[in-house]
């Protein structure tokens, strides 16, 4: 292989190395974006940031609702079997899409919120323009 | 993540961890660290016990790095040398082949501890490369258990620490790693590229200055092979 070929070739890889890096880096800029929205999104309580891999005991914690309540909004019997249970999981024994089983939650959680007007979180949550009810697994809309 | 996975680990607990982390840690394209971190945020939650996860998850990564060493040691050498028998597999020079080969070895331990816990993608094919190149055993496992004890106890205490958005932290570290890669291969070809031109101006400037000082010598070649003149 000529000299020529060689560095055109090993200009190109650079070149496409480079490309890389500022994709990386807008990447990276992007996932810290992420993070710092999303903890003020659960510092906030709000709904839009219940992910399929949560258990009840664990959206109990997050959002301060009673796990019987979250049990039984989402219609299960036996909930003693259902504690180490993901979301995900409870979507695929009721056959259902997981986001519907998310849509639920949300709701359930919001009208105990309502229910609960004492609940520091409610204030919190009524103060900030952030709070809204997406059937999407997400980022909550501005 | 697939959150299959994810329902296995808190379904089965300790087993389902080491089993996936063992099979992640041999080279399946599964993420062993991104379990990790859930499993960091679940122990939070109060499902698991960090005192357990920890020796759970390095004995299940050395162990699965050791079985990708030893597949490239007794698959991949043999393997290797047959192909490089082969004259229509030469894609590569064998000059480029040995070179690489030298400077994979004079940084095997280093490749070996980073890709552990840094770089994690690549901790699979260094495991064979390592055991291609006849690593010493010893050394392997030495910092094999180094690097993984930091690859599990970083996305551990992370995901305890950022519970609820193990996630994002995750695809942080992981853009992160990604964004180190992306630097250290520019700066590398950049360098390698620098040395190329400056090697060929060198080369051209000796061809130039060997000219220069050919042109007397030709003219007094020529001179001296000049047909002689014809006496009137």
């Amino acid at each position: 292989m000529s000299e020529r070929i060689k560095l055109s070739i090993l200009s190109a890889l650079l070149l496409l190395a480079l490309v890389f890096s500022a994709f990386t880096t807008a990447n990276t800029f992007q996932a810290v974006r992420n993070l710092q929205l999303q903890n003020h999104d659960v510092k906030a309580g709000n709904v839009s940031t219940i992910r399929a891999w949560m258990t009840v005991p664990a959206i109990s914690r997050i959002y301060h609702v009673p796990e019987d309540y979250v049990y039984r909004s989402l219609e299960i019997a036996n909930p003693a079997s259902y504690h180490h249970v993901t979301l995900y999981e409870i979507a695929s024994r009721k056959q259902q899409p997981v986001d519907q089983v998310i849509y639920t939650l949300q709701h359930a959680i919001l009208n105990y919120r309502k229910q609960h007007p004492g609940s520091t979180i409610l204030l919190r949550v009524d103060h900030s323009p952030k709070i809204h009810l997406s059937p999407i697994v997400g980022r909550a809309e501005p | 993540m697939n959150p299959f996975f994810i329902s296995a680990l808190q379904q089965y607990g300790y087993p389902a961890l080491w089993l996936i982390v063992f099979v992640a840690a041999v080279g399946a394209p599964i993420s062993g660290n991104l379990l990790l971190y859930a499993a960091g945020a679940f122990v939070a939650f109060g499902d698991f016990n960090i005192f357990i996860l920890l020796p759970v998850a390095v004995s299940a990564a050395v162990l699965g790095d050791n079985l990708g060493y030893f597949i490239g040691r007794w698959v991949g050498t043999p393997l290797l040398s047959w192909l490089e028998r082969q004259k229509r597999f030469q894609f590569i020079s064998p000059t480029a082949l040995a070179r690489g080969r030298a400077y994979f070895r004079r940084r095997t331990a280093w490749a070996i501890f980073i890709s552990r816990f840094f770089i994690v993608a690549l901790g699979g094919p260094i495991n064979l490369l390592a055991g291609i190149e006849q690593y010493p055993f010893r050394n392997f496992l030495l910092w094999d258990v180094c690097g993984q004890i930091l690859g599990a106890a970083i996305p551990l205490s992370l995901g305890y620490i950022f519970a609820e958005s193990w996630e994002e932290v995750a695809s942080i570290l992981g853009a992160f790693s990604g964004l180190f890669l992306a630097f250290l291969t520019a700066i590398l070809l950049s360098v390698l590229l620098v040395r190329k031109i400056r090697h060929r101006r060198a080369s051209i400037a000796l061809k130039v200055e060997e000219n220069i000082s050919l042109q007397p010598t030709m003219s007094i070649v020529e001179h001296e092979t000049s047909p002689l003149p014809i006496p009137e």
